[in-house]
């Protein structure tokens, strides 16, 4: 694929650049969350969101009403009431605990793979980006071979074949997205590294990796972060993916996903509420997340920013 | 003379009362998975609700204990008939038949070869049921074996030795490279050899004949004498098996197997496998069995077996008209009645059932490992298991579970060979004190629970064991280990798990159920018990069914109380036809998947 | 411009030649030896062992193996499936064009659908339309692409017994062939939808803040001709960069959508090879599918060096 810079512009740097890493970077962050509160609803929305769901995740012991595998065999497919917030399911589970519990699983998985993605595409896309030449060309080559394999072909196999275990999923969707997002990686990198104040760098016999560790890393930061809220959304749908296959984080583990496959299908019509919920909850957080992922975006690119 | 002893004693359990249903067969339907060669595949079809009034099939009510349905009546007429004469299916009018149209049946899912002798997943039993005969087969409620190819019941001057008489003048169909040539009995020769053959592992039911058979003679034409090594006593079964079809030898040195071609001597002739959407065949005209009115069979012109996998769909292209029949998801059941007026339905005990499973083991290739060696922690984990709960929880809408529950090996519905008494059931005192006399400790024993995750049922199943075993023996470190079938298999036949959920197929004969499972030379599990082996080998020679019931049991009684496995249940089946499907049999899962008498009132 | 095809010909090959050995490895990586778990599952003699591991070119060297391998994909032969005996390339002569063709339909509802929306969100950045444009286009792709598809099986049959055909027709009755593909192609779409309205809007964006838009407004030009004339134009280059990536996205989501709505496209043969552990067939397949990818991409990297003449030029 061509220079597709244009089509995801990096973050803006030089602001950032200009002033070097530190105190300064920290009051972006600082500019940033503010100006995310006053000028973009939505998401600010989605960060709440996140951050709720995050919170039900941590404190999910005090916030469930029962253990999430517990059985109750005599109250299956009860519908919301006092005692079962979001009803139960076929087997007596309580809905409103799995779901909190739910939390857990589908952000532990998300988080992991996000982070194990996002870290490789980003020393993928950074030595391409900044080495250009034949390290370049060569890498590219290689993410090209990556893209070649369709996301879900790819975590089919790898899951498939090394067995559904927690942690062969969190690998297998880690895989999903590094090839597209170290092409963007590398695009950001490649908006740094034309900066004068680089050139300056390297004037000054500053060596590559100080250059990488100090300068490019840190402006390329901001366009990770935002590939990694987005990336979460949808790796939380290629988990949902995988448990429609039976592939996904094994039983009796709840996500939000695998809570949407077997026996929400399975009884939509005499027991919707299997459903209603969970889906409900994913849609919220797949929205959280792309909202603030595309929030991020608008303000963090200069391009994006001050409106017309 | 020429009795058929064999026909005494299903006559004899014909003839008691009994509660079973009619079993709905050849996999037709919700089974979405890939069934397991005779270790069956798993069954999703239960519903809770009771059938809609079905008045074409004389609809049995599936509450326990009703009287024997009508077609064991009618089934009972069998011997009186000449041999290529079939019986018509309950509330058929030989006076209404019509002919003509296209009867479209579902299957869950596809064969994986067309060879009778190498696939015998229901998905394969569908068709090869319509493509070929066998010598003998049995009646659809599996009560009585019939004869097929053969004239009448064979004879037997002693108790080695079967001499059929086949029927004259059937030809094989007019496909080539077989061609229209007469069937002779030396097909039979040539096919039950090509089964019985000495490739170990290459046929799934090789071993019905393998090293059992002294010789096949070919005494004339149409007469074929069996000899047998010893006293053989599940002979007529097998030979009466869905899977022992006889194939012609022109195909087989052709194609070098029968993958992707089938030609037989059977009602219907195959045209085409379109992969994932449907099979095709289409009426044979010389087929040689007739009904009672002296009408050729089959009735329709073509008949289409559909592929869906998914419940969903099943159900959707039921309630729209596009199949005629089939099984359907339990919790789609009463949605599929209400939809469409005048569906008839059964709910019937499936053959596939489920047991849970400790390691297999067989003292010379495959060792018992610890803590399964200590017989109490193998009574704990059995014991600790609340069948009814299972079934209850996880094949029910309401919390009444949708099946019946089994004591042994043999499945209540083979009558008189089942155990009718609980040895080893559920009793969570009685499991805890054998967990603490044993000595394993609960809060360290870690092992997995590997299952085929077919469907959400499959899942839901391995959910419910394990909240049971963590419950009543406070087991903290046992997990669950869904896997896709080809790897589930891989485990399964290496004999390698601690702990598993199986459905296996249960058969007619009790050989089938106890020899392969926990004989001498078992394939499809393991167990070293030498005692139990020898029990079995007993019962496989003891030809006479009124000795033979006690060893029958006495092995039974033996293996469950080794403790082996829990046996748990058999789910029902749910069976669907449109209002003007008629002459239904309502077939096995996997042992009649025969749609000769069927015809379309349309 | 030749310059520019030519590189990203030859690049397109290196990719392939990537492939190939992926895909070559991705069989051998697999853990335990292949033949035996072949063998047991499918119930080989064990004579046959020897046959398969011949089949399957095991007994050769590494290297030769995958010169044979090459050699035969070089001449259109994938292999050939363990179930079936079919050719696998025969399978995928069969499958790829139903697949394709629900593809091209996904696509198609996907960009119209999208890039309207996209658009819209972009010039009234910030306001409610754009709010609600990127809200709903978001509530689209978290849903996943099997739960559309149970909703649209399960509640229209309750409501109006009516039920989207779900047995595949051939060219025979085009009407009914094209009424096949409209439910697997409308969820697919909804996928696809999402991501692609997302990058029209940010593609959309970017153009619009460019110099020669606010030159064509301080020229005077009306709104609607400067959008469509300039603007527009100029974003459909990332866009069309990104509807070739969605093939991809296809080929993953078919995989879902095929067992549901059963259609009998290359995600069921895929899956079914996974399922069975169909090597040979897997092999060919995944090798397949990742040529069409590598295709496409070249494809639309031609196309973009068409539209965007910087990159012709670069």
């Amino acid at each position: 694929m061509a220079q597709e810079t244009s089509a995801r512009p990096g973050p803006g740097v030089a602001p950032l650049a200009a002033e070097g890493r530190g105190v300064r970077s920290r009051s972006i962050w600082l500019d940033t969350l503010i100006r995310l509160v006053r000028t973009k609803p939505l998401g600010l929305a989605g960060g709440i969101i996140i951050l709720a769901l995050i919170v039900m995740a941590i404190f999910a012991p005090l916030l469930a009403n029962y253990p999430p595998a517990e059985i109750h065999p005599k109250f299956k497919l009860l519908g919301p009431s006092g005692t079962w917030w979001f009803g139960t399911d076929n087997l007596g589970r309580d809905i409103y605990s799995r779901i909190i519990y739910g939390a857990r699983v589908s952000l532990k998985v998300g988080f992991l793979a996000v982070l194990f993605s996002i870290v490789l595409a980003t020393a993928i896309g950074v030595v391409s980006g900044y080495f250009g030449g034949i390290v370049d060309t060569v890498v590219q080559r290689l993410v090209d071979a990556m893209i070649a394999f369709p996301g879900l072909v790819l975590i089919l196999l790898i899951v498939a074949i090394w067995g559904n275990t927690l942690n062969n999923v969190i690998l297998a969707l880690a895989f999903f997205g590094i090839a597209g997002n170290s092409r963007i990686m590398r695009g950001a990198t490649l908006a740094v590294r034309n900066q004068t104040y680089m050139e300056a760098a390297r004037a000054m016999g500053a060596s590559d990796l100080r250059i990488i560790l100090l300068h490019v890393l840190p402006n390329v930061t901001a366009t990770a972060i935002t590939l990694a809220t987005l990336g979460l959304g949808t790796v939380i749908l290629a988990e949902a993916s995988l448990g429609f296959l039976g592939l996904g984080v094994p039983p009796p583990n709840p996500t939000w996903g695998n809570m949407l496959s077997g026996q929400a299908r399975q009884f939509m019509v005499q027991a919707p509420w299997l459903a209603i919920f969970p889906g409900v909850v994913l849609s919220l957080a797949i929205f959280g997340f792309n909202m603030l992922g595309d929030a991020l975006r608008d303000l963090l690119d200069p391009r994006l920013r001050g409106g017309r | 003379m020429g009795d058929d002893r064999s026909e005494n004693y299903w006559l004899r359990l014909a003839n008691r009362q009994f509660s079973r249903r009619r079993l709905l067969g050849t996999g037709i339907g919700g089974a979405a998975a890939l069934g397991l060669a005779a270790c069956g595949s798993s069954n999703n079809n239960k519903t809770s609700n009771k059938p809609a009034a079905s008045s074409a099939a004389g609809a049995a009510s599936p509450a326990a204990g009703n009287k024997a349905p009508t077609q064991a009546n009618t089934g009972g007429q069998v011997g009186a008939l000449t041999a290529t004469v079939v019986p018509l299916a309950p509330g058929a009018n030989a006076a209404n038949v019509k002919k003509g149209g296209t009867f479209v049946v579902l299957n869950g899912g596809e064969p994986r070869t067309l060879d009778p002798h190498f696939d015998t997943f229901p998905f394969c039993t569908a068709i090869a049921d319509n493509v070929y005969n066998a010598v003998m087969k049995f009646t659809p409620d599996l009560t009585k074996i019939t004869t097929d190819l053969a004239v009448a019941m064979p004879e037997q001057p002693d108790d080695k030795t079967y001499i059929f008489k086949l029927q004259q003048g059937v030809k094989f169909q007019d496909v080539q490279p077989v061609g229209p040539r007469e069937f002779t009995a030396d097909d039979v020769k040539y096919s039950i050899e090509r089964q019985a053959t000495n490739d170990p592992g290459k046929f799934q039911h090789g071993y019905y004949f393998r090293d059992k058979l002294d010789s096949i003679q070919v005494v004339d034409k149409y007469t074929v004498k069996f000899v047998t090594k010893a006293q053989y006593a599940p002979f007529m079964s097998y030979i009466a098996s869905p899977w022992t079809v006889i194939v012609p030898h022109e195909a087989v040195e052709k194609f070098g197997d029968l993958t992707a071609n089938a030609i037989g001597t059977g009602p219907f002739i195959f045209d085409s496998w379109e992969k994932n959407v449907q099979t095709t065949l289409h009426k044979n005209p010389n087929y040689f069995r007739k009904d009672a009115a002296g009408n050729a069979l089959p009735y329709v012109d073509k008949l289409t077996i559909k592929y869906v996998v998914d419940p969903q769909a099943q159900l959707n292209q039921f309630v729209q008209g596009n199949l005629d029949a089939g099984a359907l998801q339990f919790n789609y059941a009463k949605q599929a009645s209400d939809s469409v007026k005048g569906a008839n339905s059964q709910a019937v005990p499936s053959q596939f059932w489920k047991e849970f499973r400790t390691q297999p083991w067989d003292g010379q290739k495959y060792m018992q490992k610890a803590p399964y060696t200590d017989i109490r922690f193998r009574q704990a984990l059995v014991q600790a298991i609340d069948k009814q709960e299972v079934l209850d929880t996880v094949y029910s809408l309401n919390g009444k579970g949708d099946g019946i529950l089994t004591f042994g090996p043999i499945l209540p519905i083979y009558k008189p060979w089942a155990l009718t008494s609980e040895l080893a059931g559920f009793d969570p005192k009685k499991a805890l004190d054998m967990l603490k006399a044993s000595g394993v400790d609960p809060n360290t024993f870690s092992d997995q629970i590997i299952f085929a995750n077919q469907t959400s049922i499959d899942q839901q199943v391995g959910e419910v064991i394990l909240a049971q075993l963590q419950k009543n023996l406070g087991l903290k470190k046992v997990s669950l280990m869904p896997m896709q079938l080809a790897e589930y298999y891989n485990k399964t036949y290496a004999y390698d798990y601690g702990m598993s959920h199986h459905t296996p197929l249960n058969s007619p004969d009790p050989d089938e159920n106890l020899s392969s499972y926990f004989g001498r030379t078992s394939t499809f599990y393991k167990w070293g018990n030498t005692q139990i082996w020898d029990l079995i080998d007993k019962q496989g020679i003891t030809v006479d069914p009124q000795a033979r019931l006690p060893i029958v049991q006495d092995a039974q009684k033996m293996i469950v109380q080794d403790f082996p496995m829990a046996f748990l249940y058999t789910a029902n089946l749910h069976l669907f036809t449109q209002p003007y499907v008629k002459g239904w049999f309502f077939p096995q899962d996997l042992y009649d998947g025969r749609v000769e008498t069927v015809w379309i009132d349309k | 411009m030749l310059d520019y095809i030519v590189r990203r010909i030859i690049y397109a090959l290196i990719t392939v030649m990537l492939v190939l050995i992926a895909t070559f490895s991705i069989i051998r990586l697999l853990p335990g030896d292949v033949v035996t778990l072949m063998a047991h599952q499918n119930n080989y003699a064990a004579a046959d062992e020897h046959l398969l591991r011949h089949q399957l070119g095991l007994d050769k060297s590494i290297p030769v193996q995958f010169k044979d391998w090459i050699g035969g994909v070089l001449h259109g032969n994938f292999g050939r499936s363990l179930w079936t005996k079919q050719t696998v390339a025969s399978e995928l002569r069969r499958r790829f064009p139903i697949t394709a063709e629900l593809g091209l339909m996904a696509v198609f509802f996907g960009v119209v659908l999208a890039v309207p929306v996209g658009i819209l969100s972009a010039i009234r950045q910030d306001t409610l339309a754009d709010y609600v444009a990127r809200t709903a286009a978001v509530a689209f792709i978290s849903l996943p692409s099997f739960w559309v598809a149970t909703l649209i099986l399960t509640f229209p049959l309750i409501w109006w017994k009516w039920s989207p055909p779900l047995t595949y027709v051939g060219w025979s009755h085009p009407f009914d062939h094209l009424t096949y593909y409209l439910a697997p192609a409308i969820c697919l779409a909804t996928t696809l939808a999402g991501g692609v309205m997302r990058l029209t809007r940010t593609a959309m964006l970017d153009v619009v803040r460019q110099d020669y838009i606010r030159t064509a407004w301080s020229k005077g030009l009306r709104e609607r001709s400067v959008l469509v004339r300039h603007a527009t134009k100029n974003a459909m280059i990332p866009v069309v960069t990104i509807v070739g990536l969605q093939v991809a996205l296809i080929f993953g989501g078919t995989v879902i959508l095929e067992q549901i709505f059963q259609v009998p496209g290359v995600g069921r043969f895929f899956y079914d090879a996974v399922l069975n552990r169909d090597y040979p067939a897997l092999q060919g397949v995944v090798f397949f599918i990742a040529l069409i990818v590598v295709a496409t991409n070249l494809l639309v990297d031609l196309a973009y060096g068409l539209l965007d003449p910087r990159i012709r030029y670069a």
